[in-house]
């Protein structure tokens, strides 16, 4: 009964740290997200430092957490969000590349909702 | 490379503790969760051995839960007959008094061949010799046989054979087993004086020996190479 009661626990443990991975991401993405949001918006009324700094914060916090992102996430996944970081500065640095610059970060955005939603526990991700 | 090398260790000390866990069942033996479990343990820590793409995480979480869900449904067949029943399915006796029971082979999808190749593989080759068939649910198939068809034995015969008892090695390949020499109430020195009146003066020559409980020693000095 000994072991009946340890297995219980381990996958209660598991369950409980998978759910706390998704409450992770959620938070992770929301903030990244919003701060990529208002880099645009920034960009979109010309003030090209602040989108700059903005964007570079959101990097930076992707960099802080990119252990924990790689043991938990599909590589693939987190290395596309690696490059749009990289593309979406240096559209952003480019003063000719504003349309580039929308295109990517919409996609940075998109890519990193993708990494939440894809460990949400809802039906669609079950089936 | 390095990657792929720590991968397949860690997967694979994460799959010998899994099958160490299910017990002491071969594969031909194994029940149908069993079997189940060893495919899906093989099946998930051969993806992220592959393909480095994949988090660890996903090849070592989804098997320790299965060693789990495994060992709670282990518990709960020992517990409920019930449960056992329906994860490990019931034995059907498809031989009955020396007659084949058709529905039972049918339901089992069991044909003639099989059950007579079974038979023949136990080496009996007339049906009527047999009372009961037993296919089990392992898959393996328990024959009785009527009383005058079964093998005699010593205590028929009324004969008095000597139970030599568990018989265990003292030297393996050369390796003294200090543990089993305590266990079999002998001593080094015992030992020594065996050997030395083989001709040897060290366990470091001896292959295999081996003893009884009523002291018998079965011996094998190691081949000198040419």
């Amino acid at each position: 009964m000994k072991q009946f009661w340890i297995a219980i626990a381990i996958l209660a443990a598991i369950f409980i740290g998978s759910m706390a991975n998704t409450w992770i991401l959620h938070n992770l993405t929301t903030n990244l997200t919003a701060t990529l949001a208002q880099a645009e918006e920034l960009a979109r009324h010309g003030d090209i430092n602040g989108a700059i700094e903005k964007t570079e914060k959101a990097q930076k916090q992707w960099k802080k957490n990119t252990g924990y992102l790689y043991a938990v996430l599909r590589h693939a996944e987190t290395d596309t969000v690696e490059v749009l970081f990289m593309q979406t500065l240096e559209y952003l640095k480019d003063k000719d590349s504003a349309g580039e610059y929308m295109a990517t970060n919409q996609s940075l955005i998109a890519q990193i909702k993708l990494l939440h939603e894809m460990e949400e526990l809802n039906i669609k991700n079950v089936l | 490379m390095i990657i792929a090398f720590l991968r397949t260790i860690i997967l694979y000390l994460v799959i010998i503790a899994g099958i160490r866990l299910m017990g002491k069942h071969q594969v031909g033996e194994m029940e149908p969760s069993e079997l189940v479990l060893a495919l899906l343990i093989a099946d998930l820590a051969a993806v992220p051995m592959q393909d480095f793409g994949i988090p660890l995480f996903n090849g070592v979480i989804p098997i320790i839960a299965l060693i789990c869900v495994a060992m709670i449904l282990s518990v709960l067949t020992v517990k409920s007959l019930k449960i056992r029943s329906i994860i490990c399915g019931k034995p059907s006796i498809v031989v009955e008094q020396g007659e084949m029971r058709q529905s039972e082979m049918q339901k089992n999808r069991l044909t003639i061949d099989e059950l007579m190749e079974e038979l023949r593989l136990q080496g009996i080759t007339d049906l009527s010799r047999v009372k009961y068939a037993i296919l089990e649910t392992s898959g393996q198939l328990s024959v009785l046989l009527y009383p005058e068809y079964q093998p005699v034995t010593a205590g028929q015969m009324s004969l008095n054979e000597k139970d030599g008892g568990l018989t265990v090695p003292l030297i393996n390949d050369g390796r003294l087993i200090t543990e089993n020499l305590k266990r079999c109430g002998v001593d080094e020195n015992w030992l020594k004086k065996q050997l030395k009146t083989r001709g040897f003066h060290s366990h470091k020559e001896v292959f295999i020996m081996m003893l009884d409980e009523n002291k018998r020693i079965y011996f094998a000095p190691k081949e000198v190479s040419k």
